[in-house]
């Protein structure tokens, strides 16, 4: 491995003028973070001290160990949708150290609308248990949910399932689980609980029935407390749904990590580790590297030398297919293998890529993949020289190479390039954005220019002629349409990563969820590397 | 570690070292010269055994320098990179060609102009993605074949500098 060198000048103004854009950038998600994880309407802190209730935040940080870092997951989930109404979806997730053992932590937050559910509530609960069993991580429920919002009950309904079924799988697969029962956890809710090895309830507060007092007495006549009907001591002493009862959420948090700390610690996969190191390149002129608008290009491997330790870097085949960057590194004292794009894929970069995590499959190599992607290469030349033929390969390999994947979106990541990078239905491990990226079909412009033809041709075939007026508005509509959906913020929002992330806190994010991912073993499959 | 690197020490000239282990012992070849030595850890540092002579040594390695303390003087040792070297020895062509077809967005130098190794000729977009084409040598603007919003095929010409060798004036 060798130093990567850097070619970026400070000085000049290209450098300065997106310096500027992306601290814009940084500053807007350090902002919308902020709303989205502490500010709540007076009323709603009002209610939580009523009801003697922490919140979600005060109750995570009594259950982590003091001064861990905290790997929050889809924190602007439903952030553009409802209206803002439901911030974080109304859950925290997150992988965290809970008595030096990583858990994936999954907390309501009933601080708004009492924590209810919304369809995207229902798809984040459900991602953050695909993460804990993919990755084996135990997982410590922090229940406090008036439970689906009925208004909206079509769309949870529709995954709500998947959240108890993953429940039972994580317990086929020897992956421990603990419930805090803080709130209610009413009808298909209670579950939850109920599916864990060991669930703590406090006493007053929290309660676990199928149907509260105000359903059952409409439905039998039959009248009850909360407490009598799900209440922590009946459920601990009679019913044996719960087993601890406790007076306090501070009790039930200590207890919670006597818990975890009774699970104990298992060994991580092998995998090859290094000293870890800090990049030699400073972080700090990511800001000036990535580019003000989507489609300017820009080096990849200036990036990778701000990510990996000591930004040392082993290129493989660094003369070939060059708008593919391939090559080994550490990040974090993790060794991975890095693909990232450095332009349009030709053939060439398709197959040095494809062979690329052939050996890192057999290698039992983590990948990493950095997205700057518009697609694959069109055009006559390219077609006859089969670059489907190849993206094929490419997207066969990727889809069944069995080492752990991670995404990150650096830029533009579009159509089938997307796909071949291991984007999001690809299913990575992880798979992060920066706030400049942007992910769609296709770019808006062409979007634009295909979608405003078909419109006028359709309305030339009825014999209507638009105008110039209304062909511009045309395009203008679809722009708009595609400005949105293709938006980083918009995408979070609606779960196509696991967070966007601030480029700068990137590689502390890729340690962490390099350290979660070797949790699961690492399944080398015997085969021969194919020089394609 | 065994294979040949192409070594400096301080400022002087490039080495050719040549690394072959047997057992605790190793054969070091040094621009064609063979010495028997061995290296093992002792206290904090090594020990360091070259045909008769046994000399503590210290090394410390950051990135590809090596920085090594022994015979009672400081070394600092560069390994250079294949890579890298055969990057810089490349040979510069007279003629930026079109990497991909695509759309002429800006043209930043006209014929007669100089330019510096680094500085952008023209801005072309191909698949959505707009590409600097960028000068790899110092030299003197000698043709512009293109123009903005043109379009372009693969290995196209775009600007061509004055081969070296002529004379450099606009």
């Amino acid at each position: 491995m060798h130093r990567l060198e850097s070619h970026v000048d400070t000085a000049s103004p290209t450098y300065r003028a997106f310096r500027e854009h992306n601290l814009g950038l940084a500053a807007e998600l350090r902002e919308t973070l902020h709303k989205a994880r502490h500010e709540r309407p007076q009323h709603a802190l009002d209610r939580l001290a009523e009801q003697h209730k922490l919140g979600v935040r005060t109750r995570i940080e009594l259950l982590l160990d003091r001064g861990s870092p905290f790997l929050e997951l889809m924190p602007l989930a439903a952030n553009r949708h409802y209206d803002g109404e439901a911030p974080q979806a109304l859950v925290v997730t997150g992988v965290g150290v809970v008595s030096g053992r990583e858990v994936m932590v999954i907390a309501n937050d009933s601080s708004i609308k009492g924590g209810a559910w919304y369809p995207i509530t229902t798809r984040k609960l459900v991602r953050a248990l695909e993460i804990a069993i993919e990755n084996r991580l135990p997982v410590v429920h922090m229940l406090d949910s008036g439970g689906a919002n009925l208004h909206l009950q079509d769309e949870i309904y529709a995954n709500a399932g998947h959240i108890f079924k993953h429940q039972c799988h994580l317990s086929a697969q020897g992956i421990p689980q603990l419930a805090i029962v803080f709130g209610y956890c009413t009808a298909g809710a209670a579950y939850t609980p109920t599916l864990c090895d060991q669930t703590i309830m406090v006493r007053e507060r929290g309660c676990v029935f199928l149907a509260g007092p105000p359903l059952v007495k409409a439905a039998t006549g039959e009248e009850n407390t909360t407490e009598e009907l799900g209440g922590a001591d009946m459920h601990t002493s009679v019913s044996g749904v719960a087993d601890y009862a406790v007076d306090t959420e501070e009790e039930a948090l200590a207890l919670a990590r006597d818990v975890v700390g009774v699970w104990g610690r298992r060994e991580k996969a092998d995998s090859d580790r290094r000293e870890p190191e800090p990049p030699f390149h400073d972080p700090d002129h990511l800001y000036g590297i990535i580019p003000d608008d989507v489609k300017k290009q820009f080096e990849m491997r200036e990036v990778i030398a701000r990510l990996v330790d000591g930004s040392m870097f082993h290129e493989f085949k660094p003369h070939y297919g060059e708008t593919m960057v391939t090559g080994w590194a550490f990040i974090w004292g993790f060794k991975v293998g890095i693909l990232g794009n450095n332009g349009v894929i030709f053939s060439e970069a398709a197959n040095k890529a494809t062979t690329f995590m052939q050996l890192c499959d057999r290698d039992g190599i983590p990948l990493l993949f950095l997205h700057n992607v518009t697609g694959f290469m069109v055009g006559r030349e390219y077609e006859r020289r089969g670059i489907t033929k190849d993206g094929a390969k490419m997207l066969m390999v990727q889809a069944n190479v069995t080492v752990p994947k991670i995404s990150v979106l650096c830029h533009a990541s579009q159509g089938a390039g997307n796909y071949a990078m291991a984007g999001r239905t690809w299913d990575p491990r992880f798979v992060y954005a920066w706030p400049n990226s942007r992910s769609s079909i296709m770019g808006p412009s062409q979007a634009a220019d295909v979608l405003t033809n078909v419109r006028v041709a359709g309305l030339r075939r009825r014999g209507e002629d638009p105008s110039p007026d209304e062909i511009s508005r045309i395009t203008a509509e679809v722009t708009a349409y595609f400005e949105q959906t293709y938006h980083s913020y918009y995408l979070t929002s609606d779960l196509r990563d696991d967070g966007l992330i601030d480029p700068l806190d990137t590689r502390n994010t890729l340690g962490m969820s390099l350290s979660a991912v070797l949790n699961a073993p690492i399944v080398r499959r015997p085969g021969g590397v194919l020089r394609i | 570690m065994s294979g040949s690197f192409d070594i400096s020490v301080g400022a002087g000239d490039g080495h050719v070292v040549d690394v072959a282990r047997h057992g605790g012992r190793a054969t070091v070849t040094i621009d064609g010269r063979h010495y028997s030595g061995s290296l093992r850890p002792a206290g904090d540092g090594h020990e360091l055994t070259l045909e008769d002579r046994t000399e503590r040594m210290w090394i410390l390695t950051t990135g590809d320098t090596v920085w090594l303390h022994a015979f009672g003087r400081a070394w600092q040792a560069l390994i250079v990179d294949p890579v890298e070297r055969s990057r810089a020895t490349a040979v510069s062509g007279d003629v930026a060609t079109a990497p991909m077809p695509g759309t002429v967005i800006a043209v930043h130098v006209e014929p007669g102009a100089a330019v510096a190794a680094g500085q952008t000729l023209v801005v072309i977009e191909s698949m959505k993605m707009q590409s600097e084409i960028i000068v790899d040598r110092d030299g003197v603007v000698d043709r512009v074949f293109v123009a903005v919003g043109e379009t372009f095929d693969r290995g196209a010409a775009l600007v061509a500098l004055k081969p070296l060798g002529e004379p450099q004036e606009g």
